[in-house]
This record gives C-alpha cells, sequence and structure tokens, in this order.
C-alpha cells in the first residue's frame, strides 16, 4: 500500500470505505464525508462549524459564571488547545456513556 | 558511653586475662556442659568485645555504642559455644571473627531499614569506590553497566543493590529551611513539605460543577456539529457506521490483512 494515498484512493482500495490518520480527521477529509451524506461543504465551512461549536460551549459556560464575553474574546477562549482538549475528553466520555446505554 | 564502659570496669576487674592453659581447662568444661565455665570463659574476654567495639564506633558513630556492644557480645557467646581448642588456637584468635561478624550484621542492619544480605553493603562499597576511582581517572562518571561488568555482577543486581541502600528518613524528621536574606531558620517535619495531591472537597465540587456546565453546553450542539467535532479529533469507531465515522488507517491494514 502506497504511504501516502489520498482518501479517494483508499476509499477504492477498500469497499469504499473512507480511511483516515490515527487520532483525527482533516478539514478535507471531513467536508468530503459531509458532502457525501448529503450535507455539501468544503474544508473552510468545516473549520467555521467547529469553530461555531467550541465557541458556542465557551459561550454557555461563560454566562453559566455571569460572565458576558464578546466575539472576540469567545474565540480567543474556543482556539486553546486547552480549552478544545478539555471538551474532546468530556465529550469522548460523553460517547462512551451512551454507547454502554 | 563513659557510664557503658564503667560499668564494664568491675567484670573486667573481676576476671583478668586468662592463660592458656586456663582457656583449655574452660573449654573442656564448657564441651561436658559446665554452664559456670562458658559464664568465666564469655566474663573473661570483655575486653576484646570493648575493644572491638570501640573500634568499629569510631568510623560509626551514628551508631548506638551500647547496642554496638551487645551485638559484639553476642558475637562472644557465638564463638564461645563453638570454639575447639584441640584445633590449636587461642580463643581471642578465634573469638574475634565472631565479634567482628556480629558487629558487621549488626551495622549492616542499621544502615538502612531495608534489610538485605551482608555481601550487598560490599558491593555498594566496592561499586561507590570505582565510581570514585573512574571519576578522577576518566573524568566521567562511570554507567551502571560498565560498574558492573568490573564487578563481575549483573547491571541489575547492582541497580538493586544501590536502590535498596537508599537514605530514609522518618517522615517526622525535621527539616530546616532558611530564609534568604535573614537569617531567621525555620524548623518543620517532613510531612509538612510533601506536597498533598489529593484534589479538596471544594475543588473535587468545582470541578464537578464546571463538568455539568460543560455537559449542558455539549448537548447544545447539533448533530452536524458534533458529528464535525467528532470526526476532526478522532471520537468514532469503524463498528457500526462505517460511512460517516471511517475507519482508521491501522484498523484498514488490519481489515486487509484478515482477507488476505
Amino acid at each position: 500500500m502506497k504511504k501516502n494515498m489520498t482518501i479517494q484512493e483508499l476509499r477504492d482500495a477498500k469497499k469504499n470505505v473512507s480511511v483516515v490518520n490515527e487520532g483525527g480527521l482533516s478539514y478535507n477529509e471531513i467536508s468530503e464525508i459531509m458532502t457525501r451524506g448529503g450535507d455539501k461543504m468544503n474544508h473552510s465551512n468545516v473549520r467555521a462549524i467547529m469553530l461555531k461549536s467550541f465557541m458556542k460551549i465557551a459561550d454557555h459556560m461563560s454566562k453559566e459564571y455571569g460572565l458576558s464575553h464578546d466575539y472576540n474574546k469567545l474565540l480567543e477562549i474556543a482556539i486553546k488547545p486547552d480549552f478544545q482538549e478539555s471538551v474532546i475528553e468530556i465529550l469522548d466520555q460523553e460517547i462512551n456513556k451512551r454507547k454502554k446505554k | 558511653m563513659a557510664n557503658i564502659l564503667s560499668s564494664y570496669q568491675d567484670l573486667i576487674k573481676q576476671n583478668p586475662l586468662l592463660t592458656r592453659d586456663q582457656e583449655i581447662a574452660l573449654a573442656k568444661k564448657i564441651k561436658a556442659g559446665d554452664i559456670k565455665a562458658r559464664q568465666k570463659m564469655i566474663e573473661s574476654n570483655y575486653r576484646l568485645v570493648i575493644n572491638l567495639a570501640k573500634k568499629y564506633h569510631e568510623n560509626h558513630r551514628n551508631l548506638d555504642f551500647s547496642e554496638l556492644l551487645s551485638e559484639s557480645q553476642m558475637g562472644l557467646i557465638k564463638a564461645v559455644d563453638r570454639f575447639d581448642h584441640e584445633k590449636g588456637f587461642k580463643f581471642s584468635t578465634y573469638a574475634c571473627w565472631w565479634i567482628k561478624q556480629a558487629i558487621m550484621s549488626f551495622i549492616n542492619d542499621s544502615y538502612s531499614v531495608i534489610k538485605t544480605p551482608g555481601n550487598n553493603r560490599v558491593i555498594l562499597a566496592k561499586a561507590q569506590k570505582m565510581r570514585k576511582e573512574y571519576l578522577s581517572k576518566f573524568g566521567y562518571n562511570p554507567s551502571n553497566d560498565e560498574i558492573a561488568a568490573a564487578l563481575g555482577i549483573s547491571p541489575t543486581t547492582l541497580t538493586n543493590v544501590e536502590t535498596a541502600h537508599v537514605n530514609v528518613i522518618s517522615i517526622d524528621a525535621e527539616v530546616k529551611s532558611k530564609t534568604t536574606g535573614q537569617t531567621q531558620t525555620k524548623t518543620r517535619s517532613v510531612v509538612e513539605t510533601i506536597e498533598d495531591e489529593h484534589v479538596s472537597a471544594e475543588q473535587l465540587l468545582i470541578n464537578q460543577e464546571l463538568r455539568q456546565i460543560l455537559l449542558d453546553s455539549l448537548r447544545l450542539l447539533t448533530p452536524r456539529e458534533e458529528k464535525i467535532l467528532r470526526l476532526r479529533f478522532g471520537l468514532y469507531t469503524a463498528d457500526d457506521d462505517v460511512e460517516n465515522f471511517p475507519m482508521t488507517l491501522t484498523q484498514l491494514i488490519e481489515l486487509q490483512t484478515e482477507e488476505n
């Protein structure tokens, strides 16, 4: 197998299954999957949605603590790797809980 | 130390040194089971015990002299019980080794709270000496493998010996800390300097609250947003939904290998 195959090549190689690197997908790969699922978007849209999601979480959390941050502050929080890691960790645990149920 | 020694003075005065013939006569009686002869032999050799104990105490000042003396006496008693006059040696020559052995065993046991075989301390001493020589000769610290090879033991043994002889201190021992720029010296116990890694009840509650808020925030995400986050951060499985949550490269290789 070629080391740097495109996702298309990999999909063709095996039962029309998308193949990704360990740990997560690139924006392009995500956009491809989403488009294939009927939700047409490009890599930029994916990035925007992802950031918007983190900002939504940051906004809700700050409001819970009685804070009201503007767009720039929320964006600053949303792009912090520490914040993203914490959110993803909790999301991972939540997904595992759902699976057990 | 002076008090202890003075208590032995009377005993030493009452029991002068034995002549060779007296030693043999007592040894014969001891062999026959005479307890008084045994007692006499022990008391007559206290000088030897005190001399050896003093000599070792000079190099091991941290040890309690009275305990060292007691251990030396145990060595003497062992020597009295095992002495065989027919072999032609003087009793003091024979007893000397038993007393030294008892003292060394005591020193070894007192050196660390971790009990190790007697030869381990010898290995440690040799290794430490070799390290110093190596450093002065070649200008750098030798590796454990080099030292072990030179001593003819395995590196694991050397590591185990060195680990077993670490300095152990009491958790209540006092630690002095000097404040910079001041002459004031604070005294506190070791236990006070150890960080408490447990999360306090207050912090636990704060964390739980934060977690709950975060969980509530996650519920605000639309299925599309959650899907993108999961894909981006690899929170998917290939078990049930391969179309939306694809498999990893490793999993594909595994699958291919299985099929081939």
